[in-house]
């Protein structure tokens, strides 16, 4: 301290979290140690929450901070611009967000740590990621979940994750319960699940450096040991070893004040945050935080100009080895484009559109994957949570299997390897998604297919994932990510007999809330097309996309010409299924998104073109559904110009819809016509036909018809409406008499209009 | 010369004794000054050290 600290050397309002700090940045400092004896190529995951400071502090304090933002100098003046800027607005968060130097997890919300660091080291050997858990983070289902991601680590392929469960005790304002827990217990639960956990507990650093000197040395003589044994045979031939990871007990706000008030602080919940309440306007116990922070003895540590003394930065890694600068947190070391092959060569012949043969567009797209995957031997993976096969990419098991290090009892297992392309054997959406992210955040490509309710499982983890390519994209130093990739299949409009529970198409719902720029919905309507969007999707950067699939045999309708068209432009005017010449305003206008709200308004069109052939209907396939937006919101969108063409001012517009209304509601708000009335799912579900799952939430043909017919000619239509409503009962009986859709349901084909 | 630099460099990695008690009495140098910086980070706008 050169000076009295004043007021005005203190912020307003003082906010950030000490709890953690002292025990990460003990771990930061011994794997700065193990990084220089074993040469190591090692990055840093900070699983604890509001723990920004450690990766900020020692990104600083290594250099590699000042690489980045060369403004934050390595001496008094840099310093106070980086204490400054430290949660502070315009500044940096207080979690490692997509802003900090070496950080590929911000933090924020909890639980993820493990699932991203194993993400990061699939396909990298030669990498280990020092994956720090917070005793509060351990408690969550994600990470509770994810020390299962050892059975899924090829000691031959793969890198290595090394667990340091930061056991300081507390959490915001209650005792951890792994903290609780006797080393018996914690020994016996980290066994059971595959890890071999060294404790390591104090809180006397001088005593305490060589015990954790130790346990690294330990740890990563493990790994290398384990790693050299397994590469000397195949992946093939890997099994499961047991991992090292460490266990750190040591007090929550470790050197910070033993107490205050009569309460104890170090070693209590009341760490967490500020432990002195000191601001610019309350400075009344000001001698106490100088007091603390004399503590440190910073005369000793820096020079007169504010410099790390260099006897003391000798003890961080240099160039590539700090954690803040390895490569493969910045979108990965040697970025690869996938080599796709060409999707045209997948195609179905459509030319006898709507009839013949079905198809399901899933199988179509494996067999798709299965050569993506052959092409990119090393950069390309499909997640899933046990359902890649019930998905029906099966397909992809062609030429790979699934990575699978327990024992394989064949023939009562399948396509299980331990060195496969296809991560799927463990029944937990989290883990697919925080590894698809630690592996896309590395710079390499994925995809996770999920059953599309519970693709809301990872609802928040999908909305943080795109606050960090936001974030990512506006720092000029990150390079650009791979597109994430989701496919929600098994729809909601069809599920046979899984009904209620297995139906939810919300995931479109809750992507559409976000930035639109890195967000992108599409809904292909059958395989060509579904095909032409993964082409796409894959080739793109900084975006999530979710593509919405149907698994089940469906009509085909669209040529390899009209899958690009679509793809391209997001949207078109289907003229084979539109009754209106070239130019000519329409009667009506009928918009469909999705496999099932496409095939029932081209089996509308059928059904209104017979009892009204002069009704002009124009039809119109959506497929890149954001498109729709405004550009006030979303610069792709189009224009009010481009969408009145699509859509007119004013007449009715019939929209068939995959998911709930008011997404498409939404999207028609700002524009000129509002004479819409959308048919989506209507949350009415069942264990139920797949056509009764249409009919109950009125997407079906006979609604559809309906609907168009009363907008266009109101009351003059109550003939036509009324044997509507007699189909629909008809259907209704039929179903329950049968246990089937109706044999002209089944058996419908688009036949070419009049 | 470049060579000899680099030589000299991994002769002089190789002998440091990374269990020695003045590696670790730098290391504990290394920590508070990263435990430093962020209680700093949290409270100042200033320069404090």
């Amino acid at each position: 301290m050169k000076r009295p600290l004043t007021k005005a050397d203190v912020k307003f309002h003082p906010i950030g979290h000490w709890g953690t700090i002292a025990g990460q940045n003990f771990i930061y400092t011994h794997l700065n140690r193990i990084i220089k004896k074993y040469n190591l190529n090692m990055f840093y995951i900070e699983g604890s929450g509001h723990g920004g400071q450690v990766m900020v502090s020692n990104s600083y304090l290594d250099g590699s901070y000042t690489d980045i933002y060369p403004n934050i100098t390595q001496d008094e003046k840099g310093l106070q611009r980086l204490f400054k800027r430290f949660s502070f607005p315009g500044g940096v968060a207080s979690h490692a967000d997509a802003k900090t130097p070496g950080s590929i997890h911000e933090g924020g919300e909890l639980g993820y740590s493990l699932s991203h660091g194993v993400g990061a080291i699939l396909d990298n050997p030669d990498v280990i990621a020092a994956v720090e858990i917070g005793d509060g983070e351990a408690e969550t289902g994600p990470l509770a979940t994810s020390w299962f991601s050892n059975v899924f680590i090829n000691p031959v392929k793969d890198g290595a994750a090394l667990p340091i469960l930061n056991l300081n005790g507390f959490k915001i304002a209650n005792p951890t319960i792994l903290g609780r827990k006797s080393d018996e217990e914690l020994t016996k639960y980290f066994e059971g699940m595959g890890w071999e956990p060294i404790f390591v507990e104090g809180d006397d650093a001088d005593k305490l450096n060589p015990v954790m000197a130790k346990a690294m040395d330990t740890a990563i003589e493990k790994i290398h040991a384990i790693q050299r044994q397994a590469r000397e045979s195949s992946a093939d031939d890997a099994t499961r070893p047991v991992w090292p990871m460490i266990i750190l007990r040591a007090p929550k706000g470790w050197t910070g004040p033993k107490e205050w008030a009569g309460r104890p602080i170090e070693g209590s919940f009341r760490a967490h945050q500020i432990p002195i309440p000191v601001d610019s306007q309350h400075m009344a116990h000001a001698d106490a935080l100088v007091k603390w922070l004399k503590s440190y003895k910073p005369e000793e540590l820096f020079d007169e100009n504010g410099t790390l003394k260099p006897e003391i930065r000798a003890t961080t890694p240099d160039g590539d080895a700090r954690m803040a600068a390895n490569p493969i947190t910045n979108g990965g070391k040697d970025q690869k484009q996938l080599d796709l092959p060409d999707w045209r060569n997948y195609a179905l012949d459509n030319s006898k559109r709507g009839a013949g043969e079905e198809r399901q567009d899933m199988v179509e797209l494996g067999k798709f994957f299965r050569d993506v995957i052959k092409n990119n031997p090393n950069t390309f993976r499909l997640f899933g949570p046990d359902e890649t096969a019930s998905n029906q990419l099966q397909e992809a098991f062609d030429v790979t299997n699934r990575q699978w290090m327990e024992p394989i009892h064949n023939p009562n297992d399948q396509w299980m390897k331990a060195d496969g392309r296809i991560i799927d054997s463990q029944l937990s959406e989290h883990q697919d998604e925080g590894w698809l992210e630690g592996y896309t955040l590395t710079g390499r490509h994925g995809v996770f297919t999920s059953y599309e309710a519970f693709l809301r499982v990872v609802d928040s983890m999908l909305t943080q994932y795109f606050k960090w390519i936001r974030e990512a994209d506006e720092q000029p130093w990150r390079h650009k990510y791979p597109s994430l990739n989701l496919i929600s299949s098994s729809t909601s409009f069809q599920q046979d007999h899984n009904g209620y529970s297995h139906q939810d198409p919300g995931i479109l719902t809750h992507l559409a809330e976000k930035k639109p720029k890195y967000i992108r919905e599409f809904l292909p309507a059958d395989a060509n097309s579904l095909l032409a969007v993964m082409h796409k999707a894959l080739n793109m950067k900084q975006t999530l996309n979710v593509t919405i699939a149907s698994k089940h045999p469906r009509p085909q309708f669209y040529s390899v010409q009209e899958a690009e068209q679509l793809v391209d432009q997001g949207l078109k005017v289907i003229d084979w299924a539109s009754t209106t010449k070239p130019g000519e305003e329409p009667d009506v206008v009928m918009a469909a998104a999705g496999t099932e709200p496409n095939l029932e308004s081209l089996a509308a069109i059928d059904i209104l073109h017979q009892q009204f052939p002069d009704l002009k209907i124009r039809f119109i396939n959506v497929v890149d559904l954001l498109k729709l937006h405004s550009p006030q919101f979303d610069p792709r969108g189009l224009n009010d110009e481009e969408f009145d063409n699509y859509f007119t001012k004013d007449k009715p517009v019939v929209f068939a819809f995959h998911g709930y209304e008011d997404l498409i509601e939404s999207l028609f708000f700002r524009r000129h016509n509002n004479n819409l009335h959308v048919h989506g799912y209507r949350e009415d579900g069942d264990i139920t036909t797949p056509f009764d799952m249409r009919v109950l939430n009125h997407l079906d043909r006979f609604h559809l018809a309906k609907e168009v017919a009363e907008d266009v000619y109101g009351d003059k239509a109550s003939e036509f409406t009324s044997h509507m409503d007699d189909k629909l009962q008809e259907h209704h009986d039929y179903i329950r008499q049968n246990g089937a859709d109706l044999p002209e349901i089944r058996n419908w084909e688009w036949k070419d209009l009049k | 010369m470049a060579n000899s630099t680099e030589s000299n460099q991994a002769l002089k990695e190789r002998e440091t004794d990374y269990s020695s008690k003045e590696y670790f009495d730098l290391m504990t140098k290394y920590w508070r000054a990263a435990t430093t910086s962020p209680l700093v980070n949290c409270i100042s706008k200033t320069i404090l050290c």
